[in-house]
């Protein structure tokens, strides 16, 4: 805890990392004639007909943060996990120390001192640190394990890096960051000397993110070797030294951070110039509301009260985000507000009305939306044929007596996908088969198929490459226009400030903030996610 | 009533309800290792089945009851490879193969019973294992009848059981095992071979079941009967699910359905005024009720059922 | 030229395209596989019954030719295929759902039972060839209520409907036992099985045992099409088995489907039952049910739940299952050998279709890559 308070006081682990880099940068010279820590040389490998990496070189030097810049598939994490033994590349070598290696599996990569922090944490959830860091060891299988000397040399890893965390309970029982940091602890139990960090800061408030780097500072500083995967281009900039971009599986440019700025990374990154500036849309002022909660109460998946008493009313015509560390209550407000969770306590208004039954059906019936986080499992189901999934929700099918109409369902399906530019062979098409931006038009066209009164979007860009996040973007825009009430549930700061009228933050289930995006910080915004007070004090 | 409540009814009792269990601990010790690895055995019965033939068939050929049973278990082991190869390699859906093993089960030991022994009237005989008497302990009274004298598999599948939860609880194999199961993907990343570790899973459960088919034929019946494994394999599914895949406690599990197999046959034996069905019936009653009552709630292995795809994105 | 291919497509998919997915991209390939797991079967078979001494050829002259090659021995054939399509339409759709109805063979005997209790009251007497329908809607309902059981521990105490389906099987079977040893025994004869019913389902055609029930096993194979395909019950019923999350975002109620799936699946399979009573045996006895419960569920998934498939597997099975007993006469070999065909084709099958599908090495990811390489 103490680390994070320090952060937040002003510290500034900012400066820490900086000063890191800043000694470092003298004796650059000496450090290009060094052997680089990891070398890859040509690294290819294709998924079927698709190739994700495409001769791909990259050189890791100790003492260094070298960024991996790139669009969602762009080929950032296949190429982490060939380095980390997930992935068999179909060609191209790999050498550590300037030797040949050859790494089958992660356990050739931790042989090799090589340690990856994945974006979707690789932690057994019912068991305890402890339990997911002793996997790592080497013993023979059949002796007693010594879970003591595990244990304290956990500790004294913790002491060493301060990482303050619970390594007895279960980890399904920490915090996202607190995981992170069982993640970092496995890395250093292992003795890594080339640590990848695959979008680290993708699951952390803005505190949280200072915490990681001074982490990452502490370990370039002993000269091991770090690989930051990122699509954020300000942290690219701020923490590493060498930046590789990738697009489409190539590299396209490596250069040094001190010669970088945004918009030419942008413009590597994306291959051409992008508009990323949404119009400005908040002349208007917003209508009646159209759906309100009082005292809403409910439970997540594993019956915990994960939403503890939120009043909020959403008008016609604006955008509400709400910014909330995951699991603070959002997914379970966004899912009672749609109708999929029922309350169990409050009341939901629709109109002034009161909502006497939680039903999917009731809800899309009075015009409320709901675009869930999930779109391969949730938002489709991946077997059926797009038109199929276009009646995903829809209660009133066109058809004859109890038979459907399918020859309509068909063409309005692809009336949707002509409209929306749903790159698809067809309404035929398998949804599994589809790209994720493509899969999230689609939901986007079926949910605003009849202009509805509430639209609630759940991380609708999340894994979405810039030009379909901008359209999805623009799209929530046009209905907000047409008189539509929306409910913007991100962990984007670039979209929540410049799509919402009003941001919210939620904390253990509650509202603990309200603000207007152009009079607030993401500073301030990451400190009441935290649970702080807006006066700047931690929880 | 109370003709049930004497020791020379209920000693004898206890005791074949100790022999009537060891198939399906054998099986559930078996299957509890292979679940929490992540794979369902549903063809644990058709592995049983073939089992308890080939046990016979190699105790019949080479006189030896010790080679029989090792027959049956290698037996029942190559038969969960089967389900190992499509299921793990071919990430196909675990229960469909099981049924399909089951079903192939009962037509092959059918077809091999009558070519090896044609169809006859005389039924082939083994001599069956004998019982050991355990010195001391079996000299106490009642608890040393019903534990103490029975034959040597009894002494081994309690043993297993034990063993195998100080596998899993206490040695790094264990932590593999329950890594696989929980979440394969980072057990991976651990450096766990997550197929290696699934394979084993089945092929420990294979042999286990083979061994409690073994024990059906060679054990305490001495012969073979069609389709003799009757649904046990089955039981020993939902006692992995009432012992909470705890091996320990799928001995108790499987104690409390051992006795109500033996008592089902011992009151049809004693021309009860209820019909026979009833107590054929009933050991698959009280399963069924007893999952309903304490099979709820629980914490099956995350990734149960569930093929694992290394390439996966 | 592009719009004109596309107005192609349309009218041939307004033409019924959903009922059946056969026809589909790679249907050739899944053919060949299909064909050649078939081959496979039978050829390890034609080994083991080389080791028995039986001349394959005339083994599977005797399973594959002969129940086609007369009309008396098709409707030997089709009295066969009765149960084995209705079961397989009834755990066909509790797969569509991802549950896994084991329990064909107990509910055949309830239907079974069902039928029975109305064909030999005084009231079926009565009523004469009208206390058939009456007999299968008993045998719907309590088939129906038995499936249910497994449906609602499902839904309310979360145990796996494969173990409480199969454990139903055994129960049931004993019930059936019971039931001809005691409350519906012929009084007048001397073996365990009831009198005779008050009426059987009448016969199609002159010198074969061909009867209404086919008819009926037919008419259900088109309702389970269309239901499945055509309305928004079926939709949500392949929902659920799609993907449950999505099924809740759906507003489906999952406790309460699993529910009603598993009765729907039992009124087919108590109907396979009824008519088995009604057509064939013309009273109840032991061993009614035959195999008839797992045939059904291999039918369902050799026809991988599509309409069409599911038809011509259940032919194929009935061939195998009216030819074995004629094999096992003739040749000596166990009927139960068929069994063994049985599990090794669907093995094989999936075996075949694991191999063009396998991420990496197949063909279908080769799309979906391609796909997310185009975007």
């Amino acid at each position: 805890m103490m680390q994070r308070s320090d952060c937040i006081n002003g510290t500034l682990p900012f400066e820490c990392s900086m000063e890191i880099c800043g000694s470092e940068m003298e004796d650059k010279d000496r450090m290009q004639n060094r052997t680089p820590l990891l070398e890859l040389k040509g690294i290819t490998k294709s998924f079927g007909s698709f190739v994700a990496n495409d001769h791909i070189d990259l050189r890791v030097y100790p003492g260094e943060v070298h960024a991996v810049l790139g669009e969602n598939g762009a080929g950032k994490s296949t190429l982490m996990n060939i380095i980390y033994g997930m992935y068999k590349p179909d060609s191209g070598t790999i050498s550590i120390n300037g030797e040949k290696v050859r790494i089958r599996s992660p356990k050739d990569a931790i042989r090799h001192k090589i340690g990856m922090v994945h974006q979707h944490f690789m932690l057994v959830e019912v068991l305890s640190a402890i339990d997911n860091i002793s996997l790592l060891e080497d013993d023979r299988l059949f002796v007693p394990r010594d879970r003591k000397k595990v244990k304290e040399r956990i500790e004294k890893l913790q002491q060493q890096y301060h990482i303050d965390v619970d390594i007895e309970s279960p980890v399904e029982q920490l915090g996202i960051g607190m995981q992170q940091k069982v993640e970092i602890l496995k890395l250093l139990y292992t003795g890594a000397d080339v640590l990848i960090f695959d979008e680290p800061t993708a699951v952390l408030p803005p505190q949280e993110c200072d915490s990681l780097f001074e982490i990452i500072g502490n370990l370039t500083a002993e000269g091991k070797g770090v690989i930051f995967i990122s699509h954020k281009l300000d942290e690219v900039l701020r923490i590493s030294r060498r930046i590789t971009v990738l697009t489409r599986g190539r590299v396209v440019k490596e250069l040094d951070a001190s010669e970088a700025d945004r918009e030419g990374l942008v413009r590597l990154m994306v291959g051409e110039d992008i508009d990323m500036q949404i119009p400005d849309h908040r002349e208007g002022t917003a209508g009646e509301v159209v759906v309100s909660a009082r005292g809403l109460r409910a439970r997540d998946k594993r019956k915990v009260m994960t939403l503890n008493g939120v009043d909020l009313d959403i008008h016609a015509g604006e955008i509400v985000g709400i910014a909330g560390v995951d699991g603070n209550g959002q997914t379970e407000l966004a899912e009672t507000l749609a109708g999929v969770r029922h309350a169990k306590g409050g009341k939901v208004f629709i109109d002034g009305t009161e909502v006497s039954t939680y039903s999917p059906r009731t809800f899309v019936r009075n015009h409320i939306q709901y675009v869930p986080a999930d779109r391969n499992n949730i938002g489709s189901v991946p077997d059926f044929p797009l038109y199929e999934n276009w009646l995903l929700r829809n209660y009133d099918p066109p058809r004859r007596g109890p038979i459907i109409d399918y020859h309509k369902v068909r063409e309005e399906a692809a009336e949707a996908i002509e409209s929306y530019d749903v790159r698809t062979r067809g309404v035929d098409e398998r949804t599994a088969q589809l790209s994720g931006g493509n899969l999230q038009k689609f939901i986007m066209a079926r949910s605003l198929r009849e202009t509805p009164k509430l639209l609630i979007c759940e991380y609708p860009t999340r894994g979405l490459d810039i030009r379909a996040a901008m359209f999805i973007r623009e799209k929530i825009v046009e209905a907000k226009k047409a008189g539509c009430g929306v409910l913007l549930l991100s962990g984007d700061f670039d979209e929540l400030f410049s799509l919402s009228d009003r941001l919210i933050v939620m904390y253990k289930g509650k509202i603990v903030g309200e603000r207007r995006p152009e009079e607030t910080t993401v500073r301030e915004i990451g400190m009441l996610m935290m649970g702080g007070a807006a006066d700047g004090k931690a929880d | 009533m109370n003709e049930f409540l004497t020791a020379a009814f209920l000693i004898p009792l206890f005791a074949a309800g100790v022999r009537m269990s060891v198939p399906l601990i054998l099986g559930s010790v078996g299957e509890v290792v292979a679940e929490k690895t992540g794979v369902m055995n549903i063809g644990l019965e058709g592995q049983m089945l073939i089992a308890a033939l080939i046990s016979f068939i190699g105790a019949y050929f080479t006189g030896s009851l010790a080679l029989g049973i090792l027959c049956g278990g290698l037996s029942g082991m190559l038969t969960a490879l089967i389900s190992a190869f499509w299921c793990v390699n071919r990430k196909q859906d675990q229960s469909v193969v099981g049924i399909m093993v089951n079903l192939f089960a009962i037509g092959f030991t059918n077809f091999l019973y009558r070519a090896i022994f044609g169809v006859r009237t005389d039924r082939a005989k083994v001599e069956i294992l004998e019982s050991i008497k355990i010195p001391v302990l079996s000299d106490i009274p009642v608890i040393g009848e019903i534990f103490f004298d029975q034959n040597i598999l009894v002494y081994i599948a309690v043993l297993m059981a034990v063993f195998t939860l100080y596998v899993l609880k206490r040695t790094r194999f264990g932590l593999q095992i329950e890594a696989t199961g929980e979440n394969p993907k980072a057990a991976r990343s651990a450096g766990v071979r997550v197929k290696p570790v699934r394979y084993f899973g089945y092929m420990f459960c294979g042999f286990m079941a083979g061994i409690a088919g073994a024990f059906l034929s060679c054990g305490i019946v001495g012969a073979y009967t069609e389709n003799m494994s009757a649904g046990r394999g089955f039981i020993c599914l939902a006692v992995t699910i009432l012992a909470r895949w705890n091996p320990v406690l799928s001995v108790l599990a499987a104690l409390l359905f051992g006795t109500v197999q033996a008592l089902q046959l011992r009151l049809q034996a004693m021309g009860s005024e209820l019909p026979y069905q009833f107590f054929v019936a009933l050991p698959y009653i009280v399963t069924l009720l007893s999952l309903m009552l304490f099979g709820w709630n629980i914490h099956a292995p995350k990734a149960l059922g569930k093929p694992y795809n290394e390439e996966q994105r | 030229m592009e719009k004109q291919t596309e107005e192609k497509q349309d009218n041939k998919s307004a033409f019924g395209e959903r009922i059946s997915r056969l026809h589909e991209e790679g249907f050739a390939k899944k053919l060949l596989i299909i064909l050649l797991s078939v081959f496979a079967a039978l050829l390890i078979g034609a080994v083991f019954l080389l080791i028995l001494g039986v001349d394959p050829f005339t083994a599977y002259f005797y399973l594959l030719i002969r129940p086609f090659r007369s009309f008396s021995s098709i409707g030997e054939l089709s009295i066969r295929l009765t149960p084995i399509l209705l079961t397989a339409v009834g755990v066909s759709f509790a797969f569509s759902a991802k549950l896994s109805n084991l329990g064909g063979e107990g509910q055949i005997c309830l239907g079974a039972i069902g039928m029975t209790l109305v064909g030999t009251s005084a009231l079926g007497e009565s009523l004469g060839a009208f206390s058939l329908p009456l007999g299968m809607a008993a045998a719907a309902l309590f088939a129906a209520l038995w499936a249910g059981i497994a449906g609602f521990v499902k839904s309310f105490f979360k145990a796996s409907e494969i173990i409480t389906t199969l454990l139903l099987n055994y129960i049931a079977l004993q019930l059936l036992s019971w039931c001809v040893y005691y409350p519906l025994r012929d009084p007048e004869g001397n073996i365990p099985q009831s009198a005779k019913i008050a009426a059987e389902l009448p016969r199609l055609f002159e010198g074969s045992r061909m009867n209404l029930g086919i008819i009926i096993a037919i008419a259900a194979m088109i309702i389970y099409a269309v239901v499945m395909y055509r309305t928004r019950f079926g939709f949500k019923i392949r929902v659920l088995g799609g993907s449950p999350e999505a099924a809740r975002y759906a507003g489906i109620k999952r406790t309460r489907y699993y529910i009603v799936i598993m009765c729907l699946s039992g009124v087919f399979t108590g109907l396979a039952g009824a008519i088995e009573v009604a057509g064939t045996q013309t009273r109840l006895l032991e061993g009614l049910a035959g195999s008839y419960g797992l045939t059904g569920v291999v039918a369902a998934l050799l026809g991988m739940l599509d309409p069409i498939g599911v038809t011509l597997s259940s032919i194929l099975l009935a061939a195998l299952e009216s030819g074995s007993e004629a094999m096992q006469v003739k040749t000596g070999v166990s009927s139960l050998f068929v069994n063994m065909l049985e599990a090794l084709i669907v093995l094989f099958i999936l075996l075949g279709m694991s191999l063009i599908s396998e991420p990496g090495k197949g063909l279908l990811r080769k799309k979906s890559a391609g796909r997310e390489a185009k975007a």
